[in-house]
């Protein structure tokens, strides 16, 4: 009996190195993905780093004038400054929005859900131009508010910030919206009748129990809308004023300055910046959620 | 009293006696459009009583629940607490506490967190919510887990503390909706006497709604059945079990055979004579209105199979069907003479008895006492 359990013993500790495993048997499967990642992102941001240290002054010039150069450091500002107030927009504008959708019944959801959806399969190039149409000096706004003789002049609306403001809060509404909806969607409807029959009236309810709940999603739409507001080019490309979001700029350095390894520099320290933004949503998301007992 | 009970751990309150609430629904409905899920329904529940609504699901027993919690608003009717009518009063004022079938705690809350919830909307001092959240606990027997989040408790525990919160405000009306549905068999009857220990150290009035009949005949002092949106019974759990009035609460509340009956040969008192449509005569009891009572019905305990049958009121010689061991008990089919009908029979079992062959004849018997006759529907 104990040499047979030996037996086994000696037979288990060496199966392990040949082992049926799903993980191992499939691992094959991650090549084709691995190649298309490697040949067309990863070598071209390799590309990219090495071309920002290729100025003539040495590898780290460029970030030195980064560092240096405050003409530089207005896109970076402004960047942050413009995805701070889309997203603080967005989300005043989705809550109640996703929380009508969350309530909606049948056909109602279906019609709310198309209107949130459609724009978000139609490209933000085609979006931006839309909103160029309505807001030009002889835009459908300006026409209108002329007509009605709300107005002498033609107001000023694209090329500001707030045309772009506008545009760009309107295309990243849906990547608000979803995440704020999947956590309403996920609240159990009994803890908030269990909020009110405890003695919550509604605002308490939604203070105390409903808002919280719906935290994680505030957060995931946050992160989205800012991390993407980062990095847009096209809608302050079309409609942008006077001031540059990093991307404008990285195409100015390169197009008309022909300073590719600024360009590069440039384009490494909004990479670097997005990924720290994410990094700091990650620590903030796994603090909410250790919170949440989950 | 509560203080005299030895295993209560520590009171909210000193509970007067008879500090519960009187609830009345009067004349009350509810339909969605066509639909009527609660017929006009009116019933009484005394102060300080557990009165449990049962039912299969879909018997408007929830309904009635929603609507004293105020989440469903009735279509007609009043419902009165204490002689108030509170119809057209929002949850949040009611003051009633309430446990749901899914505990519905806080999950972004602690459990103490959870608990205070109450005193919190009630404006208490900070002070005041501690100090009545440790004793709450303590009543629950929980005093560790305080700063653990509902997810981390078993679901005995998250129930419990779904209890303390319900309780912790003193409410003088307690709504107990299948508070125990999602325990495991074990779990439920240790969680029952729990309950019942809490509702008599509180002395508010309970009202509990459960489809297991067991469960309510434990706890409830007074039940009501409910079927497709009406009472079909009220009394206590013995009084429905014994005397049930139909078909659906006799069979609904334990075990039950019954024997048609064809015609009324003659009534003594409360007694009465009957003959099935197979030809036997049978007595019984008729508690009232024989002209409705087309069947009667026998418990499967107090039938009685051997020798011993002969000395009964009723003897019969039939034929075992079926024959079955069950945990605790000897279950037969045994089938009376010149007829369909076929008895559920249980004897105790113990191993000096033998389990009767099936297809072989054995002696049936039962006294008068112990059938009754019920409406057949």
């Amino acid at each position: 009996m104990a040499d047979a359990r030996a037996g086994t013993g000696a037979r288990t500790q060496r199966t392990p190195a040949r082992a049926w495993s799903p993980a191992r048997r499939g691992i094959w499967l991650l090549v084709p993905p691995l190649l298309l990642l490697g040949l067309f992102f990863v070598l071209p941001l390799a590309y990219v780093l090495i071309q920002s240290g290729s100025a003539p002054k040495g590898p780290f010039d460029t970030y030195v004038r980064i560092a240096r150069e405050t003409s530089l450091h207005y896109p970076l500002i402004y960047t942050f400054r413009t995805a701070a107030i889309v997203t603080v927009f967005a989300l005043v504008l989705s809550y109640p929005v996703a929380f009508l959708i969350s309530r909606a019944r049948g056909r109602w959801q279906l019609v709310a859900m198309t209107l949130v959806l459609v724009p978000f399969w139609t490209s933000a190039v085609i979006r931006s131009y839309a909103w160029l149409v309505l807001l030009q000096r002889r835009g459908i706004i300006n026409e209108a508010l002329l007509t009605l003789g709300l107005v002498d002049r033609p107001l000023r609306l694209s090329n500001t910030d707030i045309g772009t403001h506008v545009a760009m809060v309107q295309i990243m509404l849906p990547f608000m919206i979803l995440p704020l909806l999947s956590s309403m969607r996920a609240i159990d409807p009994s803890v908030l009748r269990a909020a009110a029959i405890l003695g919550a009236n509604p605002a308490r309810q939604f203070a105390h129990v409903y808002f919280p709940l719906t935290l994680p999603g505030v957060g995931a739409g946050c992160a989205l809308v800012f991390i993407s507001t980062l990095g847009f080019y096209i809608t302050p490309a079309l409609l942008g004023g006077s001031s540059t979001m990093v991307a404008v700029a990285i195409e100015q350095q390169v197009s008309r300055l022909l300073d590719w390894p600024l360009a590069s520099a440039l384009a490494t320290v909004l990479l670097v910046l997005t990924c720290l933004m994410f990094l700091l949503y990650e620590r903030l998301n796994s603090r909410l959620a250790s919170r949440g007992g989950a | 009293m509560n203080m005299s009970n030895p295993d209560f751990h520590g009171s909210l309150h000193a509970a007067p006696a008879g500090r519960g609430a009187a609830v009345e629904f009067d004349h009350i409905s509810k339909d969605y459009g066509d639909l009527t899920v609660l017929h006009e329904t009116s019933l009484r529940i005394e102060p300080g009583e557990l009165f449990a609504l049962i039912g299969p699901s879909g018997s408007g027993k929830s309904t009635l629940l929603g609507m004293l919690a105020g989440f469903v608003p009735p279509s007609y009717g009043a419902i009165r607490v204490d002689g108030t009518d509170i119809v057209a009063v929002p949850p949040y004022r009611r003051n009633i506490g309430m446990v749901f079938q899914n505990y519905a705690l806080f999950p972004h809350m602690s459990v103490a967190e959870n608990i205070g919830f109450p005193l919190k909307m009630r404006g208490c001092s900070r002070g005041e919510i501690a100090e009545r959240v440790k004793r709450a606990l303590a009543m629950v027997r929980l005093d560790s887990m305080g700063e653990r989040r509902p997810a981390q408790l078993s679901g005995g525990q998250q129930q419990r503390v779904a209890l303390a919160r319900a309780a912790v405000y003193d409410p003088r009306l307690l709504l107990m909706d299948e508070p125990l549905g999602a325990l495991d068999k074990n779990l439920r009857e240790e969680m029952q006497e729990e309950i019942k220990r809490l509702q008599r150290a509180l002395g508010a009035t309970v009202i509990y709604v459960t489809h297991d009949q067991q469960e309510a005949a434990f706890l409830a002092d007074r039940l009501a059945v409910m079927r497709a949106g009406m009472l079909e019974q009220i009394g206590t759990p013995r009084q429905l079990y014994e005397m049930p009035g139909t078909h659906f609460v006799a069979s609904f509340l334990g075990e039950a055979s019954l024997l048609p009956v064809e015609e009324l040969l003659a009534r003594d008192g409360r007694e009465v004579r009957v003959r099935t449509p197979g030809g036997l005569v049978i007595r019984a009891l008729a508690p009232s209105r024989v002209s409705e009572r087309r069947a009667v019905c026998l418990r499967p305990e107090n039938i009685v199979l051997g020798p011993a049958a002969r000395e009964r009121d009723n003897h019969f010689l039939g034929v075992v069907e079926e024959a079955v061991f069950t945990t605790g008990s000897l279950r037969y089919r045994v089938r009376l003479p010149g007829s369909d009908s076929v008895l559920t029979v249980r004897v105790p079992s113990h191993p000096g008895i033998e389990l009767l062959a099936p297809g072989s004849s054995v002696d049936v018997g039962w006294d008068a006492a112990m059938a009754v006759t019920i409406a057949d529907d």
